[in-house]
């Protein structure tokens, strides 16, 4: 029979923050007397020593109970496995406590003994672990002052750092373990649960936040441009063919003899890059967005450089390029982009693939240009015309 | 790499994803080895379409000429195919080497069954001049990703790489195929649209995704596993990789969340006999089990059923699920149905003793004030 008062946090718990159910009875219960607290292991098994039980009281259990789960439900055990283990635990603790914080004061669950926060290390709030973990490095003195002795205070198990204690269980035992996969599966259940649950005021905002990220994760635009760049670039160039102009790599093979075969040849397209420099976007992310096309363009064999376009409501300037340190970007009135794109297109030799990069607020031509065409899309302003591939990126970068 | 042993033996063509350099080809050959299979490497990158099959002007007319490693292949009738560095080969040797993917021909030569196909990609961004797949050829393929630790790294570094383990299918694995080909075909019925969802953003077309082909290919992976499972305990992590591989993990955890909620006991049989009710050992599943009789009785209210879940709840709190039974016991009390049509005082009798078994526990949670 499990004991009275751990199941009673349980019920606690399980009150205050009902989407949590399946993960909190998810954790398999272990009693260890002189264990001396109480911690949690990656498999999402907890063990308890009964007599620390006489000295916390329900919400206390609880608390610790809530801290726990957010380690497992951040992934700390896969994320800070490589990292040195009691530096880990801070770290990890850091990253959960600030969030909790003010979670923990307007409910009734509690931490024992106060917790590790980030001022107590004078560090901001709201860094990942490994953030604090490379920031802690520095401030060692500091850690070696303190006694870790309990649950969000540096000692939690290997639920936060992924390296298991010498009292552990292994993974494979009669006690039940909680694999990844079925991790995952908890996970994205209470994904599901906190999302259904928003607006009936027990989801504190770092859950929200968490939960959306899991179920619509972020595509990164970075790779999403560098893949339409790809496609657009490798279809524009085309005619990958035979061509005399190189030598085969079989010429001179046995019996081949004088016949001269042909090689494959790509051509490489030409691309030009028209940014709006009307002055609603700045600089600084302009550079960001130039040079991430160039790298894609580099990295996929384009040595000749490419076209860069100033263009407000007119064309200010128009320049090949090699590296984005070259770009000038002169203007700041209007916006028209369609002029930037017919003169891209006017362009000798002709541009292939043409690269936009914008804000959206601008007129575009009704008729698409002879060219394939990427629209950057800086901010959250109107999406391009449906003939372009329009990919949206961040401002902050 | 289980999953990869696994895929092998089942004859489901995988590709392998990883950065370059981490002896993706030194551990196929000696998972060749170990499995007794001989290996045959193409790298895509320095071979052109001809090297998949040439031809040749004979008497009799045109003909295709297989290559010497497809005739080793043939010649043995069993054996790994492994084509390297596929993301990075040019676009007419990548369709020279998926014409092999799918058709198993190469030349006038027929790939027997036998032979296994493992392709390798380096992720596009990984590589120099590395071509994305298109979403069609993606979708032939169980993706595996390989990333191995940096302490197996330097284990094998120090003490020689180990001889992977494998685990042998029976010959007869394929006997539960239909098992398997059932559940799946369940979960689409449960759910249509996981059936096809081809990838919206361009960057995700060259990885798994769920069709009718793939989710095929997954009952067949699906019924590999299972054939090696011990008693009832099935490998959730390497189910989840394979699946996952197949249609993409969004839709592999979808499966596998439905799938273990079929092993709940069924909320009618419940009912009919509540004393009866076992406490599940596993607390979610406890948990999930009380929560799937509550939700019928909602769905379908009576009288009868609503005293039957009350019954089955006080016979949990006798097995200790004390605090497990709180959430279902506050449906039952506050579902507006029951809370005007049977909660009338006093009390039925039923509800009266669960409330006292439970008042001291829940005078200790803190949920009932004194």
């Amino acid at each position: 029979m499990l004991n009275e008062k751990f199941q009673a946090a349980r019920a606690r718990l399980v009150h205050t923050r009902p989407y949590l159910a399946t993960a909190i009875y998810a954790m398999v219960p272990v009693e260890k007397p002189g264990l001396g607290t109480m911690a949690v292991d990656e498999f999402w098994r907890i063990y308890y020593d009964p007599a620390i039980f006489e000295q916390w009281s329900v919400e206390e259990i609880a608390g610790v109970i809530y801290h726990e789960i957010l380690h497992l439900v951040r992934i700390h055990p896969e994320r800070l496995r490589s990292y040195e283990k009691n530096i880990a635990n801070i770290a990890a603790d850091l990253e959960i406590n600030d969030d909790i914080e003010a979670d923990l004061r307007s409910t009734d669950l509690k931490l024992p003994q106060g917790v590790l926060l980030p001022k107590t290390f004078d560090l901001p709030d709201r860094l990942l672990a490994e953030e604090y973990y490379e920031l802690l490095l520095k401030n060692t003195v500091k850690i070696k002052g303190l006694t870790l002795s309990s649950p969000g205070m540096g000692r939690c198990g290997s639920c936060a750092t992924g390296q298991s204690e010498d009292w552990e269980l292994p993974e494979l035992h009669s006690e039940r373990s909680v694999g990844q996969a079925e991790g995952e599966i908890i996970r994205r259940d209470m994904a599901q649960q906190i999302v259904a649950s928003a607006g009936q005021g027990n989801v504190p905002e770092h859950l929200a936040r968490w939960a959306k990220e899991k179920l619509t994760p972020k595509i990164d635009w970075r790779k999403e441009l560098a893949s339409v760049m790809r496609n657009a670039v490798a279809s524009a160039s085309g005619s990958v063919d035979y061509s005399f102009s190189r030598p085969s790599r079989r010429q001179g093979q046995h019996k081949i003899g004088d016949i001269i075969l042909p090689a494959m040849i790509r051509p490489v397209p030409e691309v030009a890059v028209v940014v709006d420099t009307s002055g609603s976007i700045n600089d600084q992310t302009l550079a960001m967005a130039i040079t991430e096309v160039s790298g894609i363009l580099k990295k996929g064999g384009l040595k000749q450089g490419l076209t860069v376009l100033a263009v407000d409501a007119a064309v200010h300037s128009c320049k090949r390029i090699f590296d984005p340190r070259q770009v000038l970007l002169a203007g700041g009135g209007g916006t028209n982009m369609g002029i930037g794109i017919e003169a891209a297109t006017k362009l000798r030799p002709r541009p292939q693939v043409i690269v936009v990069i914008t804000d959206g607020y601008t007129g575009w031509p009704v008729v698409p240009p002879p060219a394939k065409t990427i629209i950057v899309l800086i901010g959250n302003g109107p999406k391009g015309p449906d003939w372009a591939k329009t990919i949206k990126i961040e401002g902050d970068g | 790499m289980k999953a990869l042993s696994i895929a092998i033996q089942a004859g489901v063509p995988t590709l392998i994803w990883g950065p370059p350099g981490i002896g993706k080809t030194a551990y196929i050959n000696s998972l060749g080895k170990a499995m007794n299979l001989p290996v045959e490497v193409e790298i895509g990158s320095t071979r052109e379409p001809s090297d998949f099959g040439y031809s040749v002007v004979t008497q009799d007319g045109l003909k295709k000429v297989p290559p010497g490693w497809a005739i080793r292949l043939e010649k043995q009738g069993r054996g790994i195919l492994f084509l390297d560095e596929l993301s990075t080969a040019s676009p007419s040797v990548q369709a020279a080497m998926l014409r092999v993917v799918h058709e198993r021909d190469v030349g006038d030569l027929k790939l027997p069954d036998a032979v296994s196909i493992v392709a390798a990609a380096n992720p596009p961004e990984m590589a120099a001049g590395g071509w994305d797949l298109t979403a069609p050829m993606a979708n032939r393929f169980c993706h595996l990703y390989w990333n191995p630790s940096y302490k197996n790294w330097v284990e094998g570094m120090i003490l020689g790489w180990p001889e992977p383990e494998i685990t042998k299918l029976p010959s007869n694995w394929e006997k539960k195929l239909p098992e398997t080909k059932n559940m799946i075909a369940s979960f689409i019925n449960h759910k249509p649209t996981s059936l096809n969802q081809p990838p919206k953003e361009e960057s995700l077309a060259g990885k798994a995704w769920p069709s009718g082909r793939t989710w095929d290919m997954a009952a067949r992976l699906l019924a590999a596993s299972f054939s090696i499972s011990t008693g009832d305990k099935t490998d959730e992590e390497t189910n989840l990789q394979l699946i996952a591989g197949c249609v993409g993990e969004a839709a592999a955890i979808e499966f596998l969340t439905w799938r273990k909620a079929l092993n709940l006991p069924n909320p009618e049989d419940v009912l009919k006999n509540p004393e009866e009710f076992k406490l599940p050992v596993q607390g979610d599943i406890a948990f999930a089990a009380i929560n799937s009789v509550i939700a019928a009785v909602i769905a379908e209210p009576s009288k009868t059923r609503w005293i039957a879940a009350w019954k089955m709840l006080r016979r949990v709190v006798e097995q200790g699920g004390k605090d497990i039974v709180i959430p279902s016991a506050k449906t039952l009390i506050t579902n507006p149905t029951f809370k005007t049509g049977y909660n009338v005082r006093p009390l039925p009798k039923e509800v009266e003793h669960f409330l006292e078994d439970m008042a001291d526990f829940l005078k200790i949670s803190g949920l009932m004030r004194k």
